[in-house]
């Protein structure tokens, strides 16, 4: 059996996990249709069992234009940014870690941190552009997303894609994503990454 | 501050709390994966993909939504919540047969179907090891409200609490105080008499019933039907089973089953997003709140907007004083709108759009012209209004009958091209907007009376008091008569008011006028749920007038009555604060205990100073009890605390709401602790705790209450604990097979017909589909005009109310507006609302929940902002009609405590809150997020004693702001919340405010 009505479908996702290497596991977070209720962010402390201050996903909410005069129509937005790691292409935080704790697995691109190695200096989230990896004050250590690695190494889908309530969040191989997109969504919407391709090379993709 | 806590060592005396890393490490993998090493074993650790954990399904008790959820269980620790595929509430998927089987998901540990689940549900692990959790029954050993707690043993707490005696000796002040035990209490039908209430004159002919009504019963959820009403109203056998609907949405359930002709709590309509091409939400926080909060946000986002046949012309209008998150996602690409409505004006909003659609031709109008279900049947509709029956205009207003036109036996009369006819006589259409003079009387129809109420006011003058463009009522109602599928909806917003009922009379009234009701993609109602049964054995009748003096006709010897009274029809659902504020002055009659269950109300209550003064005076509420999880504001106050275990720790059920299509019941069962295998009690993590049925269970065999223990279906069939309560319900009716390990209820954790599309509609109706509901809903009539309202007299004036809507704003309890000095005085208005990660006092003393947003502030508009002089971080202070009152006599006992839960309290009836500066709040609005600036449950605003140890309490769970106080009181009352007269609803939004710069 399998959703009703899902956005990526079985062979899409199949095909990504069958796909061999080297590939690149990413997600596909839609902004249009994101409610903004933290449901993902709440999932993955739940599956990595952070404490509470260390967060692998975050949403910030991002309000644009100003409404103050009730005799007129008003004209603003808000939107909702799911932020969990971007699993980069050229990872700021690999390049900055002093002791070479953090590493892009070649299979699947997802980049980890080993916090046995870690010093927890903290350069790793200096250097991310997007302040992605966290201090975990308790183990003295940096931690962030791995894209649940211990998931999808067994053809399971992240915790924050499974949980999202609004069914704007997606997993998949990036080549096979990006098809799918521009198959049902680009006609409309543009295709974006946060940050500029050309920094670290952010691999999920957003639309908005 | 408690330091940081891993989730699982949170629990440190129970054997079963094992870490999460010993956990994983228990587990082999086939190979040792290559991504363990690569993440090392320090720090946070992944939960264990495994095939050898536990799966229990139950339903989830974040929110009320009652949404499936699936427990993934290691070693008898709870690891991870997600949700219960099976459960329609969190996926979407065509079952093979009609009822879904287990064959019909992969929906085990590693399944390709998962069911989702929202923030606050997956917070429940939290919630289950939480450090605030109560461990042990307590008694206080000071005064109330001081904080000073001892632990007792169960067999103490309940032959006290039933028993009576010198209770608190050792407190000073009441070593001379002999407390009435709740078993001589519940056992004496003698009646009240003048010794019990100074107000024998106001009692109606019956008197105020017998002497065991001075038992009264509050929830604020129970979510344990039948086996909790059944212990109020058939063991206990007192008729208030008190609730928090008034402050909630009870108006919202009891008019839309009014108008709609619904069976009583059939639980309301919400629009059906999956088919809509025109949607209005007035007031109604869809995507973020409401039940259930995540399947209408999957509705909406995945069906309305990307799925539906009509997604190319689908447009959301939100109405709402507020920018919420639905109002972001429907002008995130410009497609829909916000329409910034001023609060309390609803009314204008909604008779203005009546009006527009009346003369421009926006109405069904050979659907409201169908006078019966004969014709409505030859016509292909499973439904008709009333529009065309004949009413008179003289008060108390009632529909002309049959006898009295002189015609014959009928309820209703129409007029077929001008001649009276009784309605089932009429063999097509008649006359929609008519009059019809009888012996100098003049009758109108429905629709007339209707044009006539919406003419009262001009489309400008509606806009103007909505404060919004002029034109926009207009625009709006034109754009909606002209879409196929359009529909209005709401929730708390128009209904949580004093002109409640009528707001929510009006709107839908506005739907009825497309013929949209039971519509695919209308106006839909839920399903009958699923249920069982079990047998009562001796079961009492509870008679008399209920202490919050709902669901009775005042009937006294005065004329008019001391203190308000509502009706049974429109305020079914009971009106708590009426409780809180009369049981100061012994009105109807003097309380002798008071049970809270799952309960809030010092919390939650709009204007809760009133719930705190009363539960702190020992004279008015003599025995008070609380049965909590947690040592929330309410409890604290109270004389005994009985620790109830969690929801994760609980039997029972749930069903579900609309806009769900199909028929659905959850089973509610623990996914930790356990069950001895020959009695099936029931032992929590926490082994001094017992779930809410089972000490309900044993008050009730200690005070010798039929239906519980002993004989209680019948000779020789007892009910010893809640397992053999629910495995009872749950082999009858609906059910079979009761709490069988191996049935499939207790497997997929309820019963759900097969939630494929083509059991949610029927095209059995030639005029278009209607969804299905299978359980039965008859075809029926509907009510525009309720005359079962506009019979029943306010008890404070006498005078009749009025059977159709009314422009209104806020009007006191003898339906006069305010004093407009005290607008002008109080320029700004109060507002709330509530975030998606919050449900009222749930959730802050949830830390995972907590960290998402540490604090709320005071939301103000830049126009605002700009004339005080302020900014985004700067301090205001705020101050309310009525707040001053806290400094006074009528809050004698509040006073002593009321800087320690509102620190931020400046005195003279003025708090100082932080602002935040945002586009999202319309101007002139003072707007505080609901469930912040916690003062129990581990805020250290409660700081509580437990045998001399102060108990664990952390500054973040008290964070942010609370609104509760700044509600004005009834200027009539004076110490009451402002309620709907008709509905029974606080006013919970618009109330005045004064806010000035720090």
């Amino acid at each position: 059996m399998s959703e009703l009505g899902a956005f990526v479908p079985d062979e899409v996702l199949e095909a990504s996990f069958k796909k061999q290497g080297p590939k690149q596991y990413t997600l596909w977070v839609d902004l249009e249709y994101c409610v903004g209720c933290h449901a993902c962010t709440m999932a993955c402390k739940a599956e990595n069992n952070t404490p509470v201050g260390v967060d692998y996903n975050r949403v910030i909410e991002i309000e644009v234009g100003e409404f103050k005069d009730p005799k007129e129509k008003p004209d603003i937005r808000t939107y909702f940014v799911a932020m969990p790691c971007m699993h980069c292409g050229k990872p700021a935080c690999m390049a900055a870690c002093p002791v070479g704790a953090i590493t892009k697995r070649k299979e699947d691109g997802i980049v980890l941190i080993n916090k046995d190695k870690c010093i927890g200096c903290r350069y790793c989230a200096w250097a991310c552009p997007y302040g992605h990896p966290q201090f975990n004050a308790e183990a003295k250590v940096m931690e962030k997303c791995t894209l649940c690695v211990h998931r999808v190494t067994k053809g399971l889908k992240p915790a924050c894609v499974d949980t999202c309530i609004a069914k704007t969040r997606f997993f998949g191989e990036i080549d096979d994503l990006t098809k799918l997109i521009r198959e049902k969504r680009a006609e409309r919407v543009s295709l974006g990454f946060i940050g500029a391709k050309s920094t670290t090379d952010p691999s999920v993709v957003y639309t908005k | 501050m408690i330091g940081e806590m891993k989730r699982r060592t949170f629990l440190k005396l129970s054997t079963a709390a094992v870490a999460a890393a010993a956990v994983a490490s228990n587990f082999k993998d086939a190979e040792a994966a290559e991504w363990k090493k690569q993440i090392g074993k320090s720090g946070s650790q992944p939960d264990p993909v495994t095939d050898e954990a536990k799966i229990v399904r139950s339903v989830c008790l974040m929110c009320h939504g009652g949404c499936g959820i699936q427990a993934k269980v290691i070693n008898g620790e709870l690891v991870r919540l997600t949700g219960n595929p099976y459960h329609p509430n969190t996926y979407d998927y065509i079952a093979k047969g009609e009822i879904v089987e287990e064959s019909d998901l992969d929906a085990g540990a590693n399944g390709k179907d998962v069911g989702t689940l929202c923030p606050k549900g997956q917070a429940g692990i939290f919630a289950l090891y939480s450090p605030f959790r109560l461990q042990h029954p307590m008694k206080r050993v000071g005064p109330r409200g001081s904080g000073k707690w001892k632990t007792i043993s169960w067999n103490q707490a309940i032959k006290e609490i039933c028993h009576g005696g010198y209770l608190f000796k050792n407190v000073p002040g009441e070593e001379n105080r002999n407390v009435e035990g709740i078993k001589s209490i519940l056992n004496n039908d003698k009646p009240i008499g003048p010794e019990d209430s100074a107000y024998m004159d106001e009692a109606p002919p019956g008197g105020w019933g017998p002497k065991r009504n001075q038992f009264v019963w509050a929830h604020g959820r129970h979510e344990q039907a039948p086996l909790m009403p059944r212990f109020v109203l058939e063991a206990a056998g007192v008729p208030h089973m008190l609730n928090h609907c008034s402050r909630c949405a009870g108006t919202f359930y009891t008019v839309v089953e009014a108008v709609l002709n619904l069976p009583p709590y059939e639980i309301g309509s919400y629009a059906d997003y999956q088919y809509c091409d025109y949607l209005i939400s007035m007031g109604s926080n869809v995507t973020a709140a409401d039940y259930p909060m995540q399947t209408r946000a999957r509705y909406l986002q995945k069906f309305g907007k990307r799925l539906n046949p009509y997604k190319k012309e689908f447009k959301h209008v939100v109405v709402d004083p507020r920018f919420t998150n639905a109002a972001a996602k429907a002008t995130h690409n410009g497609a829909g709108e916000w329409v910034p409505i001023k609060p309390t004006t609803d009314a204008y909003f909604l008779l203005g759009m009546i009006r527009w659609m009346i003369e421009n031709n926006g109405y069904k109008k050979e659907y409201l012209s169908i006078p019966s279900e004969k014709v409505a049947k030859k016509m292909g509709h499973r439904n008709w209004t009333d529009m065309t029956y004949l009413v008179s205009t003289t008060k108390p207003q009632k529909y002309l009958t049959g006898k009295d036109a002189g015609l014959g036996q009928s309820d209703f009369v129409v007029l077929v091209n001008g001649q009276p006819k009784m309605f089932q006589e009429a063999e097509g259409l008649a006359d929609l907007d008519a009059s019809y003079s009888l012996n100098g009387v003049e009758y109108k129809t429905v629709f007339r009376l209707l044009r006539e109420r919406a003419q009262e006011k001009t489309l400008e003058e509606c806009d103007a008091m909505c404060d919004i463009p002029s034109g926009t009522i207009a625009h709006i109602a034109k754009e909606f008569t002209s879409a196929k599928h359009p529909v209005i909806e709401m929730f708390r917003g128009p209904v949580q008011q004093s002109n409640g009922w009528y707001n929510g009379q009006a709107l839908v009234i506005v739907n009825v006028l497309v013929d949209n009701i039971d519509r695919k993609g209308g106006f839909i109602s839920g399903h009958k749920n699923y249920w069982g049964d079990v047998k009562s054995h001796n079961k009492r009748k509870p008679s008399g007038v209920r202490a919050d003096l709902a669901k009775a006709a005042y009937n006294g010897k005065k004329p008019t009555a001391t203190r308000p009274w509502y009706s049974g029809y429109a305020a079914m659902r009971g009106v708590t604060p009426n409780f809180f504020s009369n049981v100061r002055m012994g009105y109807p009659y003097k309380n002798k205990a008071y049970l809270n269950y799952y309960n809030d109300p010092a919390y939650t209550m709009p204007y809760n100073q009133a719930t705190i003064e009363a539960l702190l005076d020992v004279k008015a509420m003599p025995l008070t009890f609380s049965i909590d999880a947690y040592m929330g504001e309410t409890s604290q106050l109270c004389d005994y605390v009985l620790p109830d275990t969690e929801y994760l720790e609980r039997i029972g059920g749930f069903k579900t709401y609309p806009p769900v299509k199909t028929r659905v019941y959850g089973v509610r069962q623990p996914v930790v602790g356990s069950l001895d295998p020959k009695t099936h009690d029931y032992k929590s993590i926490r082994p001094d705790t017992k779930t809410g049925d089972d000490i309900l269970i044993a008050l009730a065999k200690e005070c010798g209450l039929p239906t519980f223990g002993k004989d209680a279906m019948g000779p020789g069939k007892s009910i010893n604990n809640s397992w053999e309560f629910w495995n009872e319900f749950y082999s009858h009716k609906d059910f079979k097979g009761g709490l069988d390990p191996k049935g499939s209820l207790v497997k997929l954790g309820g019963k759900f017909q097969n939630p494929a599309p083509k059991n949610q509609y029927t095209k059995a109706y030639s005029s278009g589909e209607y969804t299905s509901f299978p359980g039965g809903r008859q075809v029926r009539v509907m009510f525009a005009f309720l005359e079962k309202v506009s019979t029943y007299k306010n008890a404070m004036t006498g005078n009749y109310f009025d059977g159709l809507p009314m422009y209104r704003t806020i009007v006191d309890c003898k339906e006069q507006p305010l004093d407009p000095a005290i607008l002008k005085n109080y320029p700004m208005q109060l507002h709330t609302f509530k975030y998606p990660f919050h449900t009222q006092s749930r959730t802050m003393n949830n830390l995972w929940l907590a960290s998402i947003k540490p604090q709320n502030y005071a939301e103000i508009n830049p126009a605002d902002a700009e004339k005080m002089g302020v900014k985004t971080g700067d301090w205001v202070k705020v101050q309310s009609p009525s707040s001053e009152q806290l400094d006074s006599d009528m809050y004698k006992n509040y006073r002593k405590h009321i800087k320690d839960y509102y620190p931020n309290y400046l005195g003279k009836g003025w708090f100082k809150f932080q602002v935040s500066v945002t586009s999202r709040i319309r101007p002139g609005l003072f707007s505080v997020g609901q469930s912040y600036g916690r003062f129990g449950a581990g805020s250290p605003k409660g700081k509580w004693h437990m045998n001399g140890k102060e108990q664990p309490n952390d500054e973040r769970v008290g964070a942010g702001f609370h609104i509760n106080p700044l509600y004005m009181a009834d200027p009539v009352l004076k110490n009451m919340v402002i309620v709907d007269p008709i509905g029974g609803g606080t006013q919970s939004f618009g109330t005045p405010l004064k806010v000035e710069k720090i």
